[in-house]
């Protein structure tokens, strides 16, 4: 039972993988590499799928590349709405980065989403993002405006809202990632062979993806309040 | 897991930065520009089909009305022959009838003539005749009974004559 423990805190750690000796040094975290390799890989893809696109009679590749992009910005804007779609592809880009790290795990990286950076950084994005598009449509009078309504007193939750939003976006999708990794690594203790595999698709493929599809979802339903 | 760097952070943050722009450029511009074409250029056909069946449309309309011009032509056309042909005939008609007339008086004319002649001739014999006569009953007797005899002999020519 110890040895469970050591072996989840390593699992769990992120290890330092090397320093940029710079400004006294800069740590690289694994997650940062792992960033990196997804970032590789998607835009490999992208140019790949995208290469001499043609009008008509078009390529299998070419088909897919367009099946991919139409569905998912499709179904962000969607979620969004029509006044919205200015950060279309960057909620697409997120959907994507965080539904290719919850499932990288299954290809032995380990997921960024796993590290607490990387999900702060996502909840710190989408809140500027979010308070960003407000003022952009609406103009500073107006956003600030935005803090007393429906009535003035509500404006301290408001206020915590700015900061609330971001804690509950980054906290989610971490904890769920956290939780689906702990019980996985708990099934694979228990019974080493097959059960794995069938949990692993609940855990790692569907609330992997559900967890991006909601981080998304909410960016847009905050940005979506913050521009009407 | 839980040790926050403020430079891991930031390198997430960047890292973020650069995947949304490149995926915008290497993804959702190419694939939005060419939908975008491929919406063009079937805008670009429909519009072309459209244009293509109104020339259609403009040709039948010119190939009807051409057909209906040739209808009234042809309808003048007889109509002046008609017109034309009447005249003709009009005249043939009265020309006819002036050969006629023609015919018909040359005939009056030669007939009178004819009867002229054979009145003249007439005459003549009578005269003859009568002389004749004359000639005879002066010959065989005189006087009262001359007259006389003369006078029934030339009868009697004259019933022979007639």
């Amino acid at each position: 039972m110890e040895d469970l423990a050591k072996n989840l805190m390593e699992e769990l750690e992120c290890e330092t993988v090397f320093t940029i000796p710079v400004f006294g040094g800069i740590d690289i975290s694994e997650s940062v590499v792992v960033t990196w390799i997804i970032m590789a890989v998607l835009i490999l893809a992208a140019i790949l799928l995208t290469r001499n696109m043609k009008i008509d009679h078009i390529s299998r590749r070419q088909a897919v590349a367009e099946l991919i992009v139409t569905k998912l910005t499709g179904m962000v804007e969607g979620m969004i709405g029509p006044e919205g779609k200015t950060y279309v592809p960057y909620l697409t880009t997120v959907l994507l980065y965080i539904g290719v790290s919850n499932i990288i795990g299954l290809f032995g990286f380990k997921s960024p989403t796993k590290d607490l950076t990387v999900t702060i950084a996502l909840a710190v994005m989408s809140i500027v993002l979010v308070e960003a598009a407000g003022i952009y449509h609406l103009g500073v009078k107006k956003w600030l405006h935005k803090f007393v309504e429906p009535v003035a007193i509500v404006t301290p939750i408001n206020i915590l809202e700015v900061f609330t939003r971001p804690l509950s976006l980054c906290m989610r999708l971490f904890g769920n990632v956290l939780g689906a990794f702990v019980i996985m690594e708990l099934i694979k203790m228990v019974v080493p062979f097959g059960v794995p595999a069938v949990f692993s698709m609940y855990f790692d493929i569907f609330d992997g993806l559900l967890q991006a599809y909601v981080f998304v979802f909410l960016t847009s339903l905050y940005i979506n309040e913050a521009i009407e | 897991m839980l040790n926050v760097s403020f430079w891991n952070l930031a390198i997430v943050i960047v890292n973020l930065l650069v995947l949304y722009i490149a995926m915008r450029i290497f993804l959702f511009k190419p694939v939005q520009k060419i939908i975008a074409e491929r919406q063009e250029e079937a805008d670009r056909q429909f519009e072309e089909a459209a244009e293509s069946k109104s020339q259609a449309e403009n040709m039948k309309a010119q190939y009807e009305q051409s057909l209906a011009d040739a209808e009234n032509e042809k309808k003048q056309v007889l109509k002046e022959a008609r017109k034309s042909a009447d005249v003709e005939y009009q005249r043939i008609l009265k020309d006819a009838e002036n050969a006629a007339r023609q015919v018909k008086q040359d005939a009056v004319a030669e007939a009178e003539n004819q009867k002229a002649q054979i009145i003249k001739k007439a005459e003549k014999e009578i005269a003859d005749m009568v002389v004749d006569a004359a000639v005879k009953v002066v010959g065989e007797k005189s006087g009262a009974e001359t007259d006389s005899a003369l006078y029934s002999k030339f009868l009697d020519k004259a019933g022979d004559e007639s």
